[in-house]
């Protein structure tokens, strides 16, 4: 039984201070999650707790044969879509306003965003926006797999057990997700600099 | 292998090591530089994903996570009713078609409970001299009427509906003869007024 589950059981006995470990724990990933779903920080720390709220709740239906991380971001995956849906605050951000100003593709400034430069905060809070911007575009499934892939580094397993559906159907969102983002960076990178695209093409 | 099969390799080449794909496309990379192209931007659009903002959770959060707690258990009632009458969960439009139902509904039991019960048998005088002359006739049928019938004649009922005054006289003088059996007279005007019903 890894660390978690003990401390679930022991939230199960009755020991709060655990479950304070417990979100202590989760806390940040759990937020930034959901933030990658809603793009809304106040709304994405709501549903965090939201979450935490429900695991409580629940906590005497847990049982330690799944990972305490595989059930709570089954449950922040159901809160966050059930949200949306309801609220249908599908972010399908705008149009990039505004010229980039140094002439470069989105593409190659995410891809040399690594290197520190003198305008790094500048260009990581572009990149920011970019990402945001490409990850809104997505559809659901493909957005929540790639997320859990990438952020969380949960395996396709994992993933399919939280999104309760095969693990071929989880590999399929993402290599969706991947061309989708692909396409979504490159129309970006067109807007902001038609040039550089042509130059590409 | 062509440029479709590449593009799709690489995508599969993402999910795990496989020495023989991986030469294959190699190969396929060497002279095509769209697919070589293609690689690139696939792969810096997935290590983009690494430049996206990270929130830091608020510094109250585990404090607003235990007033939710301490809500519910303050008012468990609260809880136990929304699990059992998943109030929250019911769309508006549920509960207009739930309301349209029990209008509905209140409406048929009205209107059947408005139909006045069948009303009381009212009884006539008629009906309550039929009644009576049925009881005498029962009275009377105590007597085999068969053997009665077979012993003196048909029954003449023009004779019988006859008024009385006129039957009178056909009797014969001094022959006061006797009525065969006490109140057949009156049965057969009963019997007449029977089947003539």
């Amino acid at each position: 039984m890894d660390a978690d589950a003990l401390l679930m059981q022991k939230v199960k006995d009755g020991d709060d201070r655990a479950f304070d470990l417990l979100i202590n724990r989760y806390k940040k990933p759990l937020i930034n999650f959901v933030y990658r779903m809603v793009h809304d920080p106040a709304l994405a720390e709501e549903l965090a707790q939201e979450v935490f709220f429900r695991v409580y709740l629940a906590r005497h239906r847990y049982t330690p044969s799944a990972r305490f991380s595989t059930w709570l971001f089954t449950v922040a995956t159901n809160t966050t879509l059930k949200h949306l849906r309801k609220s249908k605050r599908w972010v399908r951000e705008a149009e990039l306003s505004g010229d980039s100003g140094d002439g470069g593709g989105a593409l190659d400034r995410l891809g040399a965003v690594s290197g520190e430069g003198a305008f790094e905060a500048v260009e990581r809070e572009e990149l920011g926006i970019l990402v945001r911007q490409a990850l809104g575009q997505l559809p659901e499934k493909e957005k929540v797999a790639l997320t859990l892939r990438k952020y969380e580094d949960c395996s396709y397993q994992e993933i399919a057990e939280i999104m309760r559906c095969s693990v071929a159907a989880i590999k399929t969102h993402i290599h969706r997700g991947k061309l989708r983002l692909r396409e979504i960076l490159l129309r970006m990178e067109r807007r902001l600099d038609p040039a550089a695209s042509q130059r590409q093409v | 292998m062509n440029c479709e099969q590449t593009r799709k390799t690489i995508l599969v080449l993402d999910d795990g090591p496989d020495p023989d794909l991986e030469d294959q496309v190699n190969r396929h990379l060497e002279g095509c530089e769209d697919c070589r192209r293609f690689r690139r931007q696939l792969h810096q659009a997935w290590e983009a994903l690494d430049g996206a903002p990270v929130l830091e959770p608020s510094a109250d959060f585990n404090r607003r996570v235990w007033q939710r707690i301490e809500a519910r258990r303050e008012s468990p009632a609260a809880g136990l009713w929304r699990s059992i009458w998943p109030v929250s969960r019911m769309p508006l439009a549920g509960w207009a078609a739930l309301l349209v139902l029990a209008m509905a509904g209140g409406f048929l039991a009205y209107q059947v409970h408005r139909q006045s019960p069948p009303a009381a048998v009212q009884f006539t005088a008629g009906d309550l001299q039929d009644s009576q002359m049925l009881l005498e006739l029962d009275t009377l049928m105590s007597v085999d009427e068969t053997e009665f019938l077979n012993t003196f004649q048909e029954w003449d009922l023009s004779r019988d509906s006859a008024p009385a005054e006129e039957e009178a006289p056909a009797a014969s003088p001094g022959q006061n003869k006797p009525d065969p059996v006490p109140g057949s007279q009156n049965m057969s005007r009963l019997a007449t007024r029977a089947f003539s019903a």
